[in-house]
C-alpha cells in the first residue's frame, strides 16, 4: 500500500494548503494505485448527494408575544402611589394654607394698591369673607388643574403611540409622570414663597393698625380731658 | 425573543436534516429537532459567543440523536416505508427537467445510500454527516465529536470505503438482476 495513502483524505476534501496539494497531484501523476482511489473517493461522494431529506413542514412554532395588558398595570406600583400621595399632600397643604393665612390677602391686595403704609383703613369682617372666597378659587384652580392632567394621565385608556412591549413609550410616559410631579412641587413652593410674602405684609399691616388705634386712642382721651 | 425565532428560521432546514439523516425516521427527527430547539433557548444565556451559534446548535442535536440512539437501543432506520412505491414517490416529485426514469434511479440511490450509512458504525456516520452534508471542517467535525483531527480523518476514510464497497455491491447485485430479468423474458 503507498504510503502517501493517509494523505489522500485531505486533498479529496481540499483541506491542505497549496503547496500541500501540489506535492499530492505531482504524487498522483506517477501513483496508479492513489489516483484510483481518489477517484473513488470522489464517485462515492457523488452518490452521497443522492441521499434526500423528505420535505416536511417547519417542527417550530414561533413564540407567541407577550399578552397584551393595560398600560397603566405596567407601572410600578410605587410610581402610582407616589404620584397619588403628591397630588393628596399638595391638596392638603395648599388647603392648611389658605386656611391658616387666607386674611393677610386682603391687606396683601391693598398692599398692592399703595395705600398702605399712608393711610390705612379699617378691616371689615365681609372683607376677609370676600377674600377667603377669592383666595381659595385661585389655590383652586391652580391645584386642580395639575390634579386633573395626574389623573387624566393615570386614568386614560392607552394611548395610540403605545404598545406594552415598546419599552420606550413607557419610558416616556413615566418621565411624562415625573414632569408633572416637579410641576406639583412648584406650585407648592409658589404657595410657601406667597405665604412668605403674606405673613411680612400682615406683620407690617397689624403694626400700622396698632399704631392708628394708639393715635385714635389718644384722640379720645384729649377730647375727653378738654371736655 | 423575535431574534430567536428568526435564528430557528434559519438553522430548521440544516438541523432537521442532521437529525434526519442520523436517526432516519420523520417523527423522531421532529421530536429532537424540537428538542435540540427547546434546550438552545432554555440555554441561550450559558452560550458562549465565541463559538458559532450553528456548531452549538449542531452539539446540541448530535447529543440528542445521539441519546437518542442508546434510549432506542437501534440502529438508524434507512428504508423506504412500506407499501410505498419509488415510482409513485416518482410521479410526486417529477421536475420538467428530470424523467421519471432518472427520478426513480435517483429515489433508489438515496435509499441505497441511507441504507448503507444506517450500517456504519455511529463515529463513521457522523464524521460523514457532518463532512458531507453540513460542510464542517476536519477541525469543527473534531470538536464536535471532542476526539481528535487524526481520528477524524481516520473515521472519514474508513467510513468512505465501507460506504463504497456496499454501493458497488449493490450496483453489481442491480445489475445482475436486471440482466436475469431481461434474459427471461426474452
Amino acid at each position: 500500500m503507498c504510503t502517501e495513502r493517509d494523505r489522500l483524505i485531505d486533498y479529496v476534501y481540499n483541506e491542505c494548503d497549496a503547496g500541500e496539494r501540489d506535492r499530492m497531484q505531482r504524487h498522483l501523476d506517477t501513483c496508479d494505485e492513489c489516483r484510483a482511489e481518489v477517484t473513488s473517493l470522489r464517485s462515492v461522494r457523488e452518490d452521497l448527494l443522492a441521499w434526500d431529506v423528505p420535505a416536511h413542514e417547519s417542527v417550530w412554532r414561533p413564540f407567541a408575544p407577550a399578552p397584551v395588558t393595560v398600560w397603566w398595570r405596567q407601572v410600578p406600583a410605587w410610581a402610582m402611589a407616589a404620584a397619588a400621595g403628591l397630588v393628596i399632600v399638595s391638596g392638603a397643604a395648599g388647603g392648611a394654607a389658605v386656611q391658616a393665612f387666607m386674611p393677610a390677602q386682603v391687606i396683601a391686595q391693598q398692599a398692592t394698591t399703595g395705600n398702605v403704609a399712608a393711610t390705612a383703613t379699617p378691616v371689615t369682617a365681609a372683607d376677609l369673607s370676600a377674600a377667603e372666597q377669592r383666595w381659595l378659587a385661585t389655590l383652586r384652580e391652580q391645584v386642580g388643574a395639575v390634579d386633573a392632567r395626574v389623573n387624566g394621565a393615570s386614568m386614560r385608556t392607552q394611548p395610540a403611540t403605545f404598545s406594552p412591549d415598546n419599552h420606550e413609550a413607557l419610558v416616556a410616559e413615566l418621565q411624562r409622570l415625573q414632569g408633572l410631579n416637579f410641576k406639583l412641587v412648584d406650585v407648592i413652593n409658589n404657595i410657601n414663597l406667597n405665604l412668605d410674602g403674606i405673613r411680612a405684609e400682615n406683620d407690617l399691616k397689624t403694626g400700622d393698625i396698632k399704631t392708628q388705634l394708639k393715635n385714635l386712642q389718644s384722640l379720645v382721651v384729649s377730647q375727653l380731658q378738654l371736655k | 425573543m423575535d431574534c430567536f425565532n428568526q435564528l430557528v428560521a434559519r438553522w430548521e432546514r440544516p438541523i432537521y436534516a442532521l437529525a434526519y439523516r442520523t436517526l432516519g425516521r420523520e417523527e423522531d427527527a421532529r421530536d429532537v429537532v424540537q428538542e435540540a430547539f427547546l434546550r438552545a433557548f432554555r440555554g441561550l444565556r450559558g452560550f458562549r459567543g465565541d463559538a458559532k451559534f450553528s456548531s452549538w446548535l449542531y452539539r446540541i442535536t448530535l447529543n440528542l440523536c445521539r441519546d437518542w440512539i442508546r434510549r432506542e437501543r437501534r440502529a438508524p432506520i434507512a428504508q423506504m416505508p412500506e407499501g410505498v412505491d419509488p415510482i409513485d414517490v416518482a410521479d410526486e416529485h417529477v421536475s420538467p427537467a428530470e424523467s421519471v426514469e432518472d427520478l426513480v434511479a435517483r429515489q433508489e440511490m438515496s435509499s441505497a445510500v441511507s441504507r448503507a450509512m444506517a450500517e456504519l458504525p455511529e463515529e463513521q456516520r457522523m464524521a460523514i454527516l457532518l463532512k458531507e452534508y453540513h460542510g464542517l471542517t476536519f477541525q469543527e467535525i473534531a470538536d464536535q465529536l471532542n476526539c481528535p483531527l487524526s481520528t477524524v480523518k481516520t473515521r472519514l476514510y474508513q467510513g468512505l470505503s465501507v460506504l463504497r464497497r456496499r454501493l458497488e455491491r449493490r450496483q453489481a447485485e442491480e445489475a445482475s438482476l436486471r440482466r436475469a430479468t431481461w434474459e427471461s423474458s426474452s
